[in-house]
């Protein structure tokens, strides 16, 4: 019994249908004919959990982790391959996935434990123990809208931590919720996965490699590499530097110095090679932002310099973050800013166009769109969440309007990082040790 | 019993999310539960107005009070609101449960009950205040006044089919919810409801029994004030219908469920 694998995928695949209109598909269904394209999620993944197994995903965004993972958990169905699940699954897909946020936690807790099977007597006789372990107090009986992600996810583990699952799917969900909470969770993971079988997503090559017994790598959907956690995660990692460095090690070298002769000369620090990853999350449109009006912040994104968007990049590479504003009126003296924050909200750096357009301030007509470019070298961050927060204003530097101020507008995590101590690090141009 | 499928199985489940779907309904609003039977009364009262007072209408072959003939009309309405109720339920019902579509395996089929269990508590609601104004008017019904509430479970048979119906088709299209806007006041006068079927000349009654509200509506009526039994055979026809319908909606339903996630 025992060494029956809980999960057991055979050449499991999944082709999300793309159709170009919604009623396409519905066409298809009545008049079976084929409207839609196919995109590959997922392709020919072969995979086994036994009891007492943890296994690993990585993988860039996009690379079909969540996908996986939903086929696993049933929410999605393969089209493709065989995949047979023994045993219920306790799943903590996204932050509050599958809470109703109308509902209070009290009322998530019951429906969410009634869905995964367990009956009205079984719910009330754990009720306390769910609700202890989540210690989040008299939030019980409010919506669950009202509450921080750190409440949605310790509730949401909670009610996983009390179903006896058979199958614990944990997606990046830990890495919210304060310290005290984490350990908690890690506790109960380390416990768990002597009896029950963990398939454990995340960014965080150190969790991984600390957790899991085996780990498969996810790229574009197919696995590229499967195996030790700490063999994949390396080669997943030494492939994530390499993709990121070499665009920019190019431009270093493509002998246009001359045309950007008054920039400064990229340092960067050997020993540090490969070793720093930061991703960037999407510009997030429906962040809370501030100010009178008349412009609004569109976009924010790193570039590659003159070239195409990044989703992850690297300390010492050389990138232009473009902020993208529209004016809803003329704007005479338009400064556009960006700060960048850590998550305990200190200021790190941050720059605006007022010094190279003081003189000749730009003016900006109503409607017409404009971008503000800053290329600058990534600083070595440590490893966390930092949160960038473009601006707009409208004056001079120390007497204007605030038109938009958009915080967290996006999300930078530094996954990896050479630094152990301190904010950022500086490259070293030369260190030495000389004994007399 | 194809019908009942995983209802039974999630039990708890459903009465569960009935009974705070009705309470959330009122949740929140300083007179709370006592709205629920706030709007059937003044559904009560303003047919009551306007038909009766305003209109001077009365129901052939019933001599009575003018709130009399208003809880003829008010049995009716009870039933229509029921149906309408669900019908406007459900094109959205999958979209505003993303959750539960996407994020966890939800028995999304159960959704279906917990509407009818809600639109049923409406009912239930509407029947109470129509027996205290017979109790208050008439005094003590007929005995075949007990078929009424049997009448009512085929009708939620057919509810029920159009709910799994139009749950599955509201994910891929959004039509649904302006077309029936759009056919609930034409509906309600094609519903026998102000007016007696007898009134209605033949080839047209017999078209009005295609919509499965005459028969119970009629029935429950003559069951009500008339002191008439349902024709049994009838009944017995109607619900088998109804229980294909129901079957057929839930075959859809599930049939369309693999892709919900995908649409979502």
């Amino acid at each position: 019994m025992s060494s029956e694998p809980l999960v057991l995928a055979r050449g499991v695949g999944k082709a999300y249908r793309i159709y170009r209109r919604p009623e396409d598909r519905l066409k298809e269904l009545v008049l079976r004919r084929r409207y839609h394209e196919d995109f590959w999620a997922v392709r020919d993944v072969d995979l086994s959990v036994g009891r007492g197994e943890t296994v690993g995903l990585i993988g860039r965004n996009g690379s079909g982790k969540s996908t996986l993972l939903q086929l696993i958990c049933g929410t999605v169905r393969a089209s493709r391959g065989e995949l047979e699940v023994r045993g219920r699954i306790g799943a903590l897909l996204e932050l509050g996935a599958g809470f109703n946020p109308e509902f209070t936690g009290r009322e998530n807790v019951w429906v969410n434990a009634a869905v995964l099977g367990l009956s009205d007597k079984e719910i009330a006789a754990r009720f306390d123990a769910i609700a202890g372990f989540a210690g989040i107090g008299e939030y019980m009986d409010q919506p669950v809208k009202h509450y921080s992600s750190g409440m949605y996810a310790r509730l949401a583990f909670s009610v996983c931590a009390h179903v006896d699952a058979d199958i614990l799917v944990v997606d990046e969900a830990l890495s919210v919720g304060d310290g005290a909470f984490q350990q908690k969770c890690m506790r109960f993971l380390e416990e768990f996965r002597r009896r029950g079988a963990v398939l454990f997503v995340s960014h965080d090559s150190g969790a991984v490699m600390r957790l899991c017994d085996r780990v498969l790598w996810l790229d574009r959907g197919e696995v590229r590499a499967a195996g030790p956690a700490r063999d994949v995660c390396r080669q997943y990692q030494a492939a994530l530097a390499g993709d990121l460095l070499r665009p920019s090690d190019e431009i270093v070298d493509d002998g246009e110095g001359g045309a950007r002769a008054a920039a400064p000369e990229l340092v960067r620090d050997p020993r540090w090679l490969g070793a720093s990853v930061v991703e960037l999350d999407e510009f997030d449109p429906s962040a809370p932002w501030y100010g009178h009006g008349g412009a609004v912040i569109e976009d924010a994104g790193f570039y590659e310099p003159g070239g195409a968007r990044l989703r992850a990049t690297a300390g010492g590479a050389e990138v232009e973050l473009r902020i993208r504003c529209r004016a809803e009126r003329l704007l005479t003296r338009p400064i556009v800013g960006f700060i960048l924050r850590d998550r305990l909200g200190q200021n790190l750096f941050g720059d605006n166009t007022h010094l190279s357009y003081w003189s000749n301030p730009p003016r900006v007509a109503p409607g017409q769109a404009f971008t503000a470019s800053f290329r600058f070298q990534m600083p070595y961050l440590a490893v966390g969440d930092y949160s960038l927060a473009p601006s707009i204003v409208e004056g001079i530097q120390t007497d204007h309007i605030h038109l938009q101020w958009i915080e967290d507008a996006m999300w930078l995590r530094a996954v990896e990082s050479p630094i152990r101590r301190g904010l950022v690090g500086v490259p070293m141009k030369e260190v030495r040790l000389d004994a007399r | 019993m194809a019908v009942f499928g995983c209802a039974w199985h999630y039990r708890q489940l459903v009465a569960r999310l009935t009974v705070r779907e009705i309470e959330a309904r009122f949740r929140g609003s300083l007179l709370g539960k006592v709205w629920a039977g706030i709007l059937p009364l003044f559904m009560l009262s303003l047919y009551t107005f306007v038909f009766g007072v305003l209109f001077k209408l009365r129901w052939p072959g019933v001599e009575g009070s003018t709130l009399q003939v208003a809880l003829l009309y008010f049995s009716g309405l009870i039933l229509f609101d029921f149906v309408l109720e669900c019908l406007t339920r459900a094109p959205a019902l999958l979209a505003e449960q993303i959750s539960y579509v996407k994020k966890v395996l939800f028995p999304l089929e159960i959704l279906a009950w917990v509407v009818i269990g809600s639109a049923l508590f409406r009912v239930l609601v509407g029947g109470a205040i129509l027996l205290v104004f017979y109790l208050a008017i008439d005094g003590l019904p007929p005995p075949s006044a007990l078929a009424a509430p049997v009448l009512v479970l085929p009708l939620a048979l057919v509810a029920m089919g159009f709910i799994w119906f139009l749950s599955a088709i509201g994910v891929y299209v959004r039509d649904f919810r302006h077309v029936v806007l759009v056919l609930a006041p034409v509906t309600m006068f094609l519903t026998p409801i102000f007016f007696p079927l007898s009134t209605v000349s033949e080839p047209l009654r017999s078209l009005l029994y295609l919509n499965p509200l005459t028969f119970v509506v009629e029935s429950v009526r003559a069951a009500l004030f008339l002191g008439t039994w349902p024709n049994w055979p009838a009944l017995a026809l109607y619900t088998g219908l109804a229980w294909g319908f129901a079957w057929a909606g839930r075959s859809w339903f599930l049939f369309m469920r693999g892709e919900f996630a995908d649409v979502v």
